[in-house]
Parts: C-alpha cells; sequence; structure tokens
C-alpha cells in the first residue's frame, strides 16, 4: 500500500471508470459553461424585439432561428438555460440544507420528536403537489410571478421531502453503529456526534441524491412553465411557447426542438451521472 | 480507591415488549476487583451483553444497583456521569463497525482526548496517539490510513487504543474477539494479557468461547436465560464444574484434545426464549439431572466454599455461611 | 465400510482443481491445485481461516460459484462422472440429488415466505418424482429423525417460528431428501450456539454411520475437526498445505501452518500463558502465480530455499497417506 486511500478515493475510482457517467458530466459540463458563458462572449441579445424578423428558421444570422417576435432564438434557449439551469441548483442546495439538517434531528433524537417530525413529512407528501404551488404563486401578486423566486419555493418545499427521509433512514442506522456508541461512551455531546460522525457518513448518499435532483427539479419547473405558472425565461417556458404556435400550415419545428433537446440531453446526462454517482459510492459494491 | 471497583447488585433489565416483557437479565450480582478480568459467558439469551450495555449506560436498568469504585453509576448523559466516563471504557465485537470510516486511524484514537481532556494541545494529542498505537503493536506509520485499509485484527488493535487513551482502569470487552480469526484471535488476546500487566487493567470479558476464558480470565460467571447460574475462579470451576449447565457446556465445546466431560453431560433441547422462562429452575427443561423439585422452585444462588455460587439444588448441602466472594 | 454392494474407489475425487474471482479489474485466485478424493462414509474436514479457499472449493464442487467466481482449471469426479462438464439441466439433477449442501446461515437458505412443509416437498418433487403428499409426508419423516419435536405440526409453519438450530436440523432434513451420497457442510454450525452445534454435530456423525453418507465438512475450527472428521485437508492461500487423517494431523503436525495454528487455539484444559500466534497476514491472492511458499512471510522456520519455489504438495516418505506441502522434514517442523 504505497499512499493512504481515503474513503472517498475507492468511490472516485470506480467512478472514473464509468464512462457513462463521465460522457454525463462532462455533457452537463459543456451546456452549462454554453449557457452561462456563450450569451456574454457573443454578445447575444435574448428580449430585443424585431417584428420584421419574426419566425425565421435557422439560418445565418440566427444559428437557431428567431421566434415570434423576432428574438434571437439562440440567445433565448442560452439564457434559458441559466435559468433553468440555476433553478436546478438552487433549490436542490435548499432542499439537501433543509432535508439535511430536518432528517438528521429527526434521526438522532427519535422518539416521540421523530414520530411529529415525520408525520409532518407524511402529511406535506399526502398534500397534492400542485395544489400546494398554486397556492404559493397566488400569494405573489401578479408581476412578481415570473420571477423564479415564487417558482423556488414551491419546488424546494417540495424536494426536502425525499432528502429528510432518506437521511433520516441512514441517520437511525448510523446512530446505532459501534463507533457512535464509543463516542457517546466518552461523553460526547449530541452536536460532536451528528457533525463528526453522521453527518460525514451520510454525505455519501446525500451526494448521490442530490445529483438526482437536479434534474427533477428541472422537470418540475418545466412543467410549470408549461401551464403558465413559471418563470419568463427557461427550457420550460420556451418549451411552452412553442407549442403554442404548432399549427399544420407552418410548423416553426425550430421553436420546439432547440429547448426540448437541450433539456432531454441535460436531464439525460444528469441521470447517468447521477446513476454512476450512486454506483461508486454504493457500499455493496465496496471491494 | 478501593479494591472492590465495580459491583452489581441484584442488577436487572427488562425491554417492554408483547406480550410479555423480554427478561434479559434478572437478578444479577456480581463483583470485580481491582486487576482481575471476570469472564461472562453463556449462550444466546443469557444477556451477557445486555450487562455489558447496562454497566456502560448504553442501556437503563430496570431494578438493582451498579456501583463503580463504591459510587453509584448515573446513567448516560447525567453531568454526574461525567468523571466515570474516562475509568471504564468498552471494547465492542465487529471492528468494522467501531471505526468511523471517514476519520483516519489518528483522529479515531485521538477523540477520546479530543472529548475528555480538551486542553490538550494537538501535538501532545499526536504524540500520545503514536504512543499507543506502539503499545498495542500497531505500526505508527498506519496513523494516516483509513479503517477500510487495515485488517480486522488491525482495525480491532485501533479499537483497544483507542479505549486505553482516557487510561481507564475498567474495560468492558463485549465478544472482543469473536470475529476475528483463530490466529489473529491468539494476537489480540496476547495483547489483552500484556495490556492488563502494564496498565493493571481490570476487566469484564464477555463470550461464548469458552476455551478463550480459560486462557484470560480469572474468574468466571456462568449465564443461563438472565441469570448467573455459577461463579467462581477459572481454574476450579473449569476441572470441577459444579452446575449442570456448566457440565453440559464443557463438554459440548468442540475439543483438541480429549479431556472432556462424559457425553451424558450434554444439554438436550432447545433454548428457551427469555421473555417466558421456564419456571422454577430455568435450566430446568434441558437438564440431564433434572428432578422434581426443579421446576417447582426457583434456587438460590448458594454460597460455596472456596469463593464459589452456583444456582443449583444440588449443591444445596454444601451451602456455607461464609462471606459472599 | 468393505461391504460387497458398495463399488469400490472413492465416491468423489477432485483433480487439481483451480478456481478463480474476477473483482472490478483483479483476479483473484481462490483455489489453485486442490485435489484430493473422498471415500463413501467418510466425513472430510476441510479447515483454514478466512481466506483460505475453503468455502470456494466446496462451491466449486457443486458449481454453486457467484458470477465473478469461475473453474478454470482441474476435474471434479463424482463415480467417475466429471461435474465440471456436465450440462446446467444435468447439474441441477445433481444439485440435491446425489450432492447436498447446507450452508452457515440457516435463515437465507430457507424461504421465509414459504412453509417448511413446502420447501422440503421441492426436494422430493423435483428430485426424486414425488407427489405432493409422498414429498410432504417424507419430509415430516426426516424432520422428526433430525430431531424436530412435533414435525408434523412444526412442518406446516414458517422458518421464523423455528430457532437457529432447529432451522439447522430443517436444512439438514431438506438435503436428505435428495437421498445424497455427499454432504457438503459449509461452517454448519458456526453460527449456533456452543449446546446446539454439540447436537448438530452428533446428528451428522449419526447420519453418516445410518446411511452411509459423505461429507465434505468446511470450517475454521480445529476443534469440530477433531470431534467429527475422519480425515482433514488443512487450506492456506487457496492451496492444500497438509492432509491426513484427523487424528494424526492434530496430534503429529507435519506443516509449520498447521502446528502454529493449533498452538494459537486456547484449549479448554489449558492453564493460561502465551498463546502462540502468526505474524503477519495471509497474502493477497491477486498478484498472480507464486514464486515462492505462500507461507514463507510468516513462517518461524522460513528458510532460503523456500523462497525459490512453492513446495509440491507431497509425502515425507514415499506411500505415506500424509501431505504436505513443506520442504522440511516432519522432524524439523515438529521443533
Amino acid at each position: 500500500m504505497s499512499e493512504s486511500r481515503g474513503p472517498w478515493s475507492d468511490a472516485y475510482r470506480r467512478l472514473a471508470r464509468n464512462r457513462l457517467a463521465l460522457a454525463g458530466a462532462a455533457v452537463v459540463a459543456l451546456v452549462t459553461g454554453l449557457c452561462f458563458f456563450l450569451p456574454a462572449l457573443l454578445g447575444l441579445d435574448p428580449a430585443t424585439t424585431n417584428p420584421s424578423l419574426a419566425h425565421l428558421p435557422p439560418g445565418s444570422g440566427h444559428l437557431l432561428g428567431t421566434d415570434g417576435l423576432g428574438r434571437d432564438y439562440l440567445a433565448r434557449v442560452l439564457v434559458g438555460g441559466q435559468t433553468s439551469l440555476l433553478i436546478g441548483f438552487a433549490a436542490t442546495v435548499a432542499s439537501v440544507v433543509v432535508g439535511v439538517l430536518y432528517g438528521a434531528i429527526s434521526g438522532y433524537y427519535g422518539g416521540r420528536i421523530d414520530e411529529v417530525m415525520m408525520r409532518f413529512v407524511d402529511f406535506l407528501y399526502g398534500v397534492p403537489y400542485m395544489f400546494l404551488v398554486i397556492l404559493i404563486m397566488l400569494l405573489f401578486s401578479e408581476t412578481a410571478r415570473g420571477n423564479p423566486l415564487p417558482v423556488f419555493l414551491a419546488l424546494g418545499l417540495v424536494e426536502w421531502l425525499t432528502m429528510a427521509r432518506v437521511v433520516r433512514g441512514q441517520v437511525l442506522t448510523l446512530r446505532e453503529r459501534e463507533f457512535v456508541l464509543a463516542a457517546r461512551l466518552l461523553g460526547a455531546g449530541d452536536l460532536h456526534v451528528i457533525f463528526r460522525h453522521i453527518l460525514p457518513n451520510v454525505a455519501g448518499i446525500v451526494t448521490v441524491y442530490a445529483t438526482l435532483t437536479v434534474p427533477a427539479v428541472i422537470i418540475l419547473e418545466s412543467f410549470l412553465s408549461f401551464l403558465g405558472l413559471g418563470v419568463k425565461l427557461s427550457w420550460g417556458q420556451l418549451v411552452a411557447e412553442a407549442v403554442g404556435v404548432v399549427n399544420p400550415i407552418r410548423s416553426y419545428w425550430w421553436l420546439l426542438l432547440w429547448p426540448s433537446v437541450l433539456l432531454a440531453t441535460t436531464l439525460l446526462s444528469l441521470n447517468f451521472f447521477g446513476d454512476g454517482l450512486r454506483d461508486a459510492v454504493d457500499p455493496k459494491a465496496r471491494r | 480507591m478501593t479494591d472492590t471497583l465495580l459491583d452489581v447488585t441484584e442488577l436487572s433489565v427488562h425491554f417492554p415488549a408483547v406480550p410479555l416483557p423480554v427478561r434479559a437479565v434478572d437478578g444479577v450480582s456480581f463483583a470485580i476487583h481491582r486487576g482481575e478480568t471476570l469472564a461472562l459467558v453463556g449462550e444466546s439469551g443469557c444477556g451477557k451483553s445486555t450487562i455489558a450495555r447496562a454497566i456502560m449506560g448504553l442501556v437503563p436498568k430496570t431494578a438493582g444497583d451498579i456501583r463503580f469504585d463504591g459510587t453509584s453509576m448515573p446513567p448516560l448523559g447525567e453531568p454526574a456521569r461525567r468523571p466515570l466516563l474516562s475509568r471504564l471504557q468498552m471494547i465492542f465485537q465487529d471492528p468494522d463497525a467501531s471505526l468511523n470510516p471517514r476519520l483516519t486511524i489518528l483522529s479515531s484514537v485521538a477523540e477520546p482526548v479530543e472529548i475528555t481532556e480538551p486542553k490538550v494541545p494537538r501535538a501532545e494529542r499526536e504524540a500520545r496517539v503514536l504512543a499507543l498505537m506502539s503499545d498495542v503493536g500497531l505500526d505508527p506509520t498506519l496513523a494516516g490510513r483509513y479503517p477500510h485499509e487495515l485488517s480486522g485484527g488491525q482495525r480491532q488493535r485501533v479499537c483497544i487504543a483507542r479505549a486505553l487513551a482516557v487510561r481507564p482502569e475498567l474495560l468492558v470487552c463485549d465478544e472482543a474477539v469473536s470475529a476475528l480469526d483463530v490466529s489473529i484471535q491468539a494476537q489480540i488476546l496476547n495483547l489483552l494479557v500484556d495490556l492488563r500487566e502494564r496498565y493493571n487493567l481490570s476487566y469484564l470479558f464477555i463470550t461464548h468461547d469458552l476455551r478463550v476464558v480459560r486462557h484470560l480470565a480469572t474468574r468466571v460467571a456462568v449465564m443461563y436465560l438472565g441469570q448467573i447460574v455459577e461463579l467462581g475462579p477459572t481454574d476450579a470451576l473449569f476441572d470441577a464444574p459444579r452446575h449442570p449447565y456448566t457440565r453440559a457446556l464443557l463438554a459440548a465445546v468442540p475439543s483438541l484434545t480429549k479431556a472432556k466431560v462424559a457425553a451424558a453431560a450434554r444439554a438436550r433441547g432447545e433454548i428457551p426464549s427469555p421473555s417466558n422462562p421456564p419456571s422454577g429452575c430455568r435450566f430446568h427443561t434441558r437438564c440431564p439431572e433434572v428432578f422434581d423439585r426443579c421446576p417447582r422452585e426457583e434456587p438460590a444462588f448458594f454460597v460455596l466454599p472456596e469463593a464459589r455460587r452456583c444456582r443449583c439444588f444440588l449443591v444445596e448441602s454444601e451451602r456455607t455461611t461464609a462471606a459472599e466472594p | 465400510m468393505s461391504d460387497p454392494k458398495t463399488p469400490p474407489g472413492p465416491l468423489l475425487t477432485v483433480e487439481d482443481l483451480h478456481t478463480e474471482y474476477r473483482v472490478e479489474s483483479r483476479v483473484v485466485r481462490a483455489v489453485t491445485e486442490v485435489s484430493f478424493a473422498v471415500a463413501r462414509g467418510e466425513i472430510v474436514g476441510l479447515v483454514g481461516e478466512s481466506g483460505s479457499g475453503k468455502s470456494a472449493t466446496g462451491l466449486s464442487i457443486l458449481r454453486l460459484l457467484p458470477p465473478e467466481g469461475r473453474i478454470v482449471r482441474g476435474r471434479v469426479l463424482l463415480d467417475g462422472t466429471d461435474l465440471t462438464k456436465l450440462p446446467d439441466a444435468e447439474m441441477r439433477r445433481v444439485r440435491g440429488g446425489r450432492v447436498a449442501m447446507i450452508f452457515q446461515d440457516p435463515m437465507t437458505s430457507l424461504n421465509p415466505y414459504l412453509r417448511i412443509e413446502e420447501q422440503l416437498a421441492e426436494v422430493g418433487v423435483l428430485h426424486l418424482g414425488l407427489s405432493q403428499k409422498d414429498a410432504i409426508d417424507q419430509a415430516v419423516a426426516l424432520l422428526d429423525r433430525v430431531g424436530i419435536p412435533d414435525a408434523r405440526r412444526r412442518a406446516r409453519g414458517y422458518p421464523h417460528e423455528m430457532s437457529g438450530g432447529m432451522r439447522q436440523r430443517a436444512m439438514i432434513a431438506m438435503a436428505l431428501l435428495g437421498k445424497p451420497e455427499l454432504l457438503i457442510a459449509d461452517e454448519p454450525t458456526t453460527a449456533l450456539d456452543v449446546t446446539i452445534q454439540a447436537q448438530i454435530l452428533e446428528l451428522l456423525r449419526e447420519l453418516v454411520q445410518e446411511r452411509g453418507l459423505s461429507v465434505i465438512l468446511v470450517t475454521h475450527d480445529l476443534g469440530v475437526i477433531a470431534e467429527v472428521a475422519d480425515r482433514v485437508l488443512v487450506m492456506y492461500a487457496g492451496r492444500i498445505v497438509e492432509t491426513g487423517s484427523a487424528r494424526d494431523v492434530l496430534a503429529r503436525p507435519e506443516h509449520p501452518y498447521t502446528t502454529a495454528l493449533l498452538r494459537s487455539v486456547p484449549q479448554l484444559d489449558q492453564r493460561a500463558g502465551r498463546l502462540e500466534s502468526i505474524q503477519g497476514m495471509p497474502p493477497r491472492l491477486d498478484q498472480g502465480l507464486f514464486t515462492e511458499c505462500t507461507f514463507a512471510p510468516r513462517c518461524r522456520l522460513v528458510r532460503d530455499a523456500c523462497r525459490t519455489a512453492e513446495p509440491p504438495l507431497a509425502p515425507a516418505v514415499a506411500g505415506s497417506p500424509r501431505l504436505r506441502r513443506c520442504i522440511l522434514s516432519p522432524d524439523e517442523v515438529a521443533k
């Protein structure tokens, strides 16, 4: 044994061998890079309308065509991607933070606290998701509704539930492990045990679930946009608009194609990467 | 500093369950004196692990008293327990689950010092860890490794080092060598014997393997279904067991040498459940020497000469009025 | 054992068995050059610590290796038929039929969702062509024989209603239903309490006497070998390092590993003292071929010659039934 290998390096090696997962990660990185850097680099403008250029198919001047108001579609798709991805990652981060803390506390203390906390989660699970979202949207005024904030809230509100349950399950098991008992026998306080022993050992499964939450959030956001409840400009929004103008005479196919392709590709890639992560971290596969 | 380090009196641990509570430990009494090793042996359901956990405070006691060095032990978590924490430590059976996979060996062994003596500077802490590692026979260069890079035997050594970091007086070993390969078991047993001398430790050694007991213990307590059925010095107990269950255990151990107790001493049938122990003497359903009194009355834990005790009517006539061992 | 009706010759012959496991990108040679024979009515013990290859050998005989394992060389002859070359359908007939196997953890061998009698009857129906009713009757009779009280009622119950010892007896009954000639028992008593273990071992001994059953008993416990085995094979690093009659090998071992193992086991009638322990750890089996004796790094008697090549498994004196993988003489080993 030449050098020490941390518990992560085994997982890292396994992940590195999974070509599908790596490809997924690469694609996501590429798409993210394009969405965030290309518009600034190329000076693209998603907002300027130009009725004379309406509904142009892809060609020189407008690589992906234009939409009904003459706006450059490449710009709109890329900037829309920024929003979709941002909401995806941000809502995931929020759900991780809330879910992990909630699940850890519930699982660690157990007993009545756990019962009450989990009943609350069960209750929220039972509430129809759309109902919640509409409720939240209605809380905001007409103008605020196009903004990311209410959407972000609605999405975050749903995703943390799964994370909390997953973390609680892990914590319940870990709590009885002998190394935790050993720490308690030394007089370690609850906080010490939770942060030193419990949380580092759920980090693996949390990472995996977080990676799989991102595409889930993006899809939810797209769905909301499709229903008209989403943000002003995102992939889902673009798809919704595109579907709105589909007609048998002039199919403005490029309006639907580009955001759909990007959406599908990103989601697939995230899922492949998440699956690969899960395989890499799964203790069953370890040595 | 008294000579009696641990004093357990009429300890009972019952777990609530439906329809009947599980009487894991029922009225157990024993003492461990400084420098001695008491082995608790028994098969499944005898309650030996539960006793260990009750002593450490991991499981609440239903009745009885546990005293360490003369003082009653408050429950774990209460501030009054703090001064006692570093005086007794525990080694668990599964070396895999006993170490945090995310911590290096150094961190794991240093943690006790961090918690109980937070003022100790890092450099000194590390020095102590390395010294402990040498003590338990571990190459100090392994300090930066993670548990999964070590073998089972090495991991168990780390656990022992960790337990010793707070300089305990009593070490409770709960099946500490049971999960190890035979040749590794020997290494760890030798180590425990060495450490006992070097640090003047006392051990409460819990195991199901009688062969290990003979090697390590000064006194032995044989348990069955929540009670101690025989207690005495190791050699005396092994050479001349008084309780039929002890004899059955000894007869059952697969032995390399033919110095075995007669096959007629074997126990029949299955071990009953601790939630529903047999009436009278709990061993009567399997005892090869059972007679009519056994199912009706529960025998007391008779005191016998030479610091021995036995819970069986067969020895009742020999009991002495000497002081309890 | 010289019954004129039983055919002469060993029941099972394992010849030069090599088994490998493919784990990620590595190849682990779990079993190397293992050859032995089992006579009818004989109990052969395969003893070794973890990683010695004893379990893998048992699994190889019945071709029950996991997907990443495979037999890469050798033959397993059951009365002349090479099991390694049998088509799957015929191998299935052998498993549970002529050769049966029981494992350490009876809870995973018994289906928790099926009644005991259903699972056992399956054997009778599949291997003996019995009707369900007859199969159940035979199952109950066997459950009774293996010492399960109130067998008919118990058979209608489920595995979780039985204790560990009873489940193991049920497994033995299940194994016997197909009227096997050979039983492979992989650590059958390791997970059981000592008093129950003694009962199970006694049961196995009785069954061997009654039925002329042959048993390959895989275990890490030398005491178990002493109690029941006729012959023993000591395994280390996937190889057989010593073989002979159980009594002889345990009393006068001829390989340093066997000696060290015997000295490291605490004995019931032995007073406290230092146990001899074996320094170091078993070698890795995924590093290709060995150019030295596999035990050399840990052997207290190691010589330079031990490091030049792996010793062959050979008798100390020509014609001796005791084989060992060591270049030293038995006297030197005994010191």
